[in-house]
């Protein structure tokens, strides 16, 4: 299904922005547990734009911080980003031909290409539960953190990010250079939050919030237990739509082709 | 198709763009026998590159069939190169890796023992110490040989290599021959594509040309240069008679020189015998008949009478130069009434020297 020799050599080409990226990610979910006790009482009950969260509660800040713009850059970095350059990456420096030559079918690279990031995404959804909990430690709010609901707000979120880590693949299958690819995948993600965002503030564009993915994740709910298995569904649906395309395309393309 | 042969196409077409309208490759039909050293000649953009992407599965070909090693290159395109070795023209590795872990990880990737590493490294002079370098310091003839050595090291039963002598210099590049010689002498099939004429001449059985994305020419090295014009300077003591009137001898000239008589002229192989016969008759001093190469028998389908000298910029300057001197050569000699031929001069290049390289 996968080829591990070329998992852990793409792995072994990304470690450097792995590791530096988890730790950054790590760093940055750990302040918003120690802004909500520092800031509690003057922020309390003020809607915090964008996205579904507030200062009033830890699991308001948390969602606040899971999907602050600085966090859509880390995440995607840590996911989309590794698979959005896999193939186009590797037909544009000119390596694609020899991995092409080695008996690995084009199915099997994608699907190696496709694990990695989506292990970036469990990465990254992992590294800021592992920072809020050391926040939340730090600022000395740990009781009001629902350690049951973590898993799920870490599943969701590696679920989140890993259909943009295919639509990464997709695009990356699509394209010979990476700028188209990286291109459409950060346009898709950019449109998306964009319409979240307006449609909090502007009433013409908030009937169609829910054509946003972002208007389906929504940690707040998920770490007050009110989970909407019909986002998890959501987001399988965008992941197996980008999958199917990119295991379509790959296979037909003409690949290595003269310029 | 039959699996004795390494390589057999049958109407191997490759068009691209919308409607077919780049022909980079028209019926090819192609067989290569198990244990051959065949050489795949043409300038740049001949369809070499094409051919070889269509076997290994890289490119769907747009009609035809092909096999490698008995094996369909569409169905069974993952068994096929379970079997072979490939350099890439152009060769391209990951610049955060060092020369070892490259190899290493090809090696891998294929999932066959390197049995033959270490013999390629000694003879292509790449010692342990430079493959711990990173392989972003390595220069492109380095670069070039860690290409060859990953290609080979498995020491699979099929070698396909374009240009694999790109980048080496002339010593390397006869070792690689050598190690070529070498893979053919214990069975193993060499297909390689060149723009190299005289490294083809050294060491293929076969060769084949191609022009335009079709096969002009399929035929031994030693057969293409038996048919081919050679090149005949004599001195002699009469002017010969009745030479114009020998079928096969062409671009004939007497000149006075003293009181002999040059007579060079060019001349069919079967026509040799005989104009050396009239030769004779007028006492021959000095005779100088010159054999023909593949590099006169590739320009020959390069250079005919109907078709416009297009290729030659793309070809290797040495290369480029003499057959814009052939060419422009042969429009001097058209008689009036021949159809023109057009010829486009390959750029005037400066010479370069080799910088002197700082030790590392």
């Amino acid at each position: 299904m996968i080829s591990r020799t070329l998992f852990f050599r793409l792995l072994r080409g990304h470690r450097v922005r792995l590791a530096v990226g988890l730790l950054v990610v790590v760093i940055w979910s750990l302040l918003f547990p120690v802004i909500y006790k520092a800031f509690q009482d003057s922020i309390a009950g003020k809607p915090i734009p964008p996205g579904a969260g507030n200062f009033s509660t830890l699991a308001g800040t948390i969602s606040v911080g899971f999907i602050h713009p600085i966090s859509i850059a880390l995440f995607g970095i840590l996911s989309a980003g590794l698979t959005v350059g896999a193939l186009s990456g590797e037909r544009q420096r000119g390596t694609l031909e020899l991995l092409l030559s080695r008996p690995l079918s084009r199915r099997k690279i994608l699907a190696t290409m496709l694990l990695e990031g989506w292990l970036g995404a469990a990465l990254v959804s992992f590294a800021y539960i592992v920072g809020t909990v050391i926040g939340a430690q730090i600022a000395g709010v740990q009781d009001e953190l629902a350690f049951a609901q973590l898993p799920t707000l870490w599943a969701y979120g590696a679920l989140f990010w890993g259909m943009f880590a295919t639509i990464g693949i997709a695009a990356s299958a699509s394209f010979d250079t990476t700028a188209p690819s990286m291109a459409i995948t950060v346009a898709f993600i950019m449109g998306n939050y964009i319409l979240e965002v307006i449609g909090q503030f502007w009433d013409v564009v908030e009937p169609y919030r829910y054509l946003s993915l972002f208007n389906h994740f929504s940690p707040v709910d998920l770490l007050s237990n009110t989970v909407d298995a019909s986002a998890a569904l959501i987001f399988m649906v965008g992941t197996l739509i980008a999958g199917a395309w990119a295991l379509y395309i790959f296979p037909r393309r003409d690949l290595a082709a003269p310029n | 198709m039959s699996s004795d042969n390494a390589i057999e196409t049958r109407g191997l077409t490759k068009h691209y763009g919308k409607g077919g309208t780049i022909k980079a490759l028209t019926s090819l039909d192609l067989t290569i026998a198990r244990g051959e050293l065949f050489g795949f000649l043409g300038p740049n953009g001949a369809g070499k590159s094409t051919a070889i992407r269509t076997l290994l599965g890289f490119l769907h070909p747009t009609s035809g069939s092909a096999s490698v090693l008995g094996l369909d290159v569409v169905k069974d395109s993952v068994a096929i190169r379970r079997r072979i070795g490939y350099l890439p023209s152009g060769f391209a590795v990951y610049d955060y890796m060092s020369g070892k872990e490259y190899l290493d990880h090809m090696r891998d990737l294929t999932g066959r023992p390197s049995l033959l590493r270490h013999r390629i490294m000694d003879a292509l002079e790449l010692s342990d110490a430079v493959l711990k370098r990173p392989v972003r310091d390595y220069s492109r003839g380095m670069r070039q040989k860690i290409g060859v050595v990953q290609a080979m090291e498995t020491d699979p039963e099929l070698l396909i290599l374009d240009e694999p002598s790109e980048g080496l210099d002339p010593l390397m590049q006869r070792s690689l021959q050598e190690l070529l010689l070498e893979r053919v002498a214990v069975g193993r099939t060499v297909f390689f594509s060149s723009h190299l004429i005289s490294e083809v001449e050294r060491i293929c059985n076969r060769v084949a040309i191609v022009r335009g994305g079709k096969l002009v020419a399929l035929e031994t090295v030693a057969t293409l240069v038996r048919f081919q014009r050679r090149h005949v300077s004599a001195l002699v003591t009469r002017k010969p008679l009745r030479m114009a009137g020998i079928s096969g001898v062409t671009d004939l000239k007497i000149v006075a020189e003293g009181r002999a008589f040059r007579v060079t002229c060019d001349a069919e192989a079967v026509a040799v015998p005989k104009l050396i016969a009239r030769l004779q008759s007028a006492g021959i001093r000095d005779l100088l008949v010159e054999a023909a190469s593949l590099e006169e028998a590739f320009m020959s389908y390069y250079g005919d009478a109907h078709d416009v000298v297009t290729d030659i910029p793309a070809l290797p300057y040495a290369l480029a130069t003499s057959a814009v001197k052939r060419a422009a050569k042969r429009v001097r000699r058209t008689p009036a009434t021949a159809p023109k031929r057009a010829v486009k001069r390959a750029p005037k290049r400066p010479v370069k020297r080799p910088a002197k390289r700082a030790s590392r």
